[in-house]
C-alpha cells in the first residue's frame, strides 16, 4: 500500500511538511490528532512488512499449476481464502454471549480438529465478544465446516461462519 | 439488498479506516505497537520492543469483510465516535496512545497519554469517554492479536508483559 491509497481516505499528508490537511469530504472531524502537526508516529505506513507467502507448495508444481489456478480464480471466484502459516482459520461471529469454550468446541470439533480457538470476551463485561477465531490443520476440514456451520445454531443464536484472511486483492 | 444499500450511501460514509498506536520513550528505547485496518481488509501491525531483546516486528494480512464488519460492530458498540478528547490528558512521558477512526461519515483522531489500568482513569474530568475509549482499545488489541498470532504463529505473551487480553485461548495438541 502506498500513500496514494491513503489519502484515498480524505487524511491527505502534505508531500514537503509532512502536515496534515483537511479533508474536503462531508466527514464529521473530532480530535486533537487531526491538528497536531507533530506525526512521527506512523510506523505503519513505512518500511517492508513481512507477510505469509501465497502458497508455500513446491515451487515447480506451483509454477505448473499457476495457469491453472489463475483460470480456476477468474472462472469461479471461489479461491479468496488465505492459508495461514499452519493452517486455515475460519471467523465466526454471532456466538452467544454466555457461550463457553467448550459449547463452541463441540459443534466445531464435530467437522475436524480444532488446532487452535480463540474466544475472545469482552473486557468490560467479561461475557464472550461475540467472535471466535478457529484453526484447523487442512482446507478440507475448515471448509467442511464452514459449509455446514455458516447459520447454525449455537445457545439459540444464529452463528456466521467466514474464513478470517483473505488473498492480497489485485 | 445489502449491496443497494451500500450504493445508496455517500461515498463519505462507506469509507473506513483504523489506526491505534501506544508507544513511549523509555529505558529500552522508543516502545511501541501500532495496527491499522484498510478498507480492502489490509491489516498491518508493527510492534517494536526491545525487552528481552525483541525486534521490531512488522506484519500484515489481509482480512475479509467479516473481520471488518466484527470490527465495525465494536466500534459502534462502543460508541466511541460520540466522545471528544478535549478533556482527556495529554500525552506525556509516561507514554502516548493515538486512535484514529474513518467509520459511518465520522473521522475521529484522538490522542491522550498511556492508561495503565481502569483505576487511573477514575476522578479524570471525562472518566465516561475514557472508559469507552479503554475497554475499546483492550478488545481491539484482543481481536488483532488473535489474528496476528494465528496467522504468523507470533507468541505474544513472550514479550507484551502488559498486553495480555482477556482471552480463552486452549491449545488442542494432536494426542
Amino acid at each position: 500500500m502506498s500513500r496514494a491509497d491513503f489519502e484515498d481516505l480524505d487524511v491527505e499528508i502534505d508531500d514537503h511538511s509532512g502536515k496534515r490537511k483537511k479533508g474536503d469530504g462531508n466527514v464529521a472531524r473530532k480530535g486533537r490528532g487531526h491538528e497536531r502537526s507533530e506525526d512521527p508516529f506512523h510506523y505503519t505506513k513505512s518500511g517492508a512488512f513481512e507477510s505469509v507467502p501465497h502458497d508455500k507448495e513446491d515451487q515447480d508444481v506451483q509454477r505448473c499449476m499457476q495457469l491453472l489456478f489463475f483460470l480456476f480464480v477468474c472462472l469461479f471466484k471461489t479461491k479468496i481464502h488465505m492459508k495461514a502459516v499452519e493452517g486455515y482459520v475460519l471467523f465466526v461471529r454471532g456466538i452467544h454471549e454466555e457461550a463457553k469454550d467448550d459449547d463452541v468446541y463441540e459443534v466445531f470439533g464435530e467437522y475436524g480438529h480444532i488446532k487452535q480457538l480463540h474466544l475472545n470476551l469482552d473486557r468490560l463485561t467479561g461475557f464472550v465478544k461475540g467472535y471466535a477465531l478457529i484453526e484447523y490443520a487442512t482446507f478440507k476440514e475448515a471448509k467442511s465446516t464452514k459449509d455446514n456451520l455458516d447459520g447454525a445454531k449455537i445457545l439459540g443464536r444464529e452463528i456466521t461462519v467466514d474464513w478470517a484472511f483473505k488473498k492480497p486483492p489485485h | 439488498m445489502a449491496e443497494q444499500a451500500k450504493d445508496e450511501k455517500s461515498p463519505q460514509q462507506g469509507k473506513f479506516y483504523l489506526r491505534y498506536y501506544v508507544g513511549h520513550h523509555g529505558k529500552f528505547g522508543h516502545e511501541f505497537l501500532e495496527f491499522e485496518f484498510l478498507e480492502d481488509g489490509l491489516l498491518r501491525y508493527a510492534n517494536n520492543s526491545r525487552y528481552k531483546g525483541h525486534d521490531l516486528l512488522k506484519k500484515s494480512v489481509y482480512v475479509t469483510d467479516a473481520v471488518l464488519d466484527e470490527l465495525k460492530r465494536m466500534i459502534d458498540d462502543s460508541e466511541v465516535l460520540n466522545e471528544d478528547d478535549k478533556l482527556w490528558p495529554e500525552p506525556d512521558e509516561v507514554g502516548r496512545q493515538e486512535i484514529e477512526i474513518l467509520h459511518n461519515g465520522h473521522h475521529i483522531s484522538f490522542v491522550t497519554t498511556k492508561i495503565g489500568s481502569i483505576i487511573d482513569i477514575e476522578g479524570q474530568e471525562d472518566a465516561g469517554g475514557l472508559k469507552c475509549f479503554y475497554y475499546l482499545v483492550q478488545d481491539l488489541k484482543c481481536l488483532v492479536f488473535s489474528l496476528i498470532s494465528l496467522h504468523f504463529k507470533v507468541n505474544f505473551h513472550s514479550f507484551t508483559k502488559s498486553n495480555c487480553c482477556g482471552t480463552h485461548k486452549k491449545q488442542f495438541d494432536i494426542a
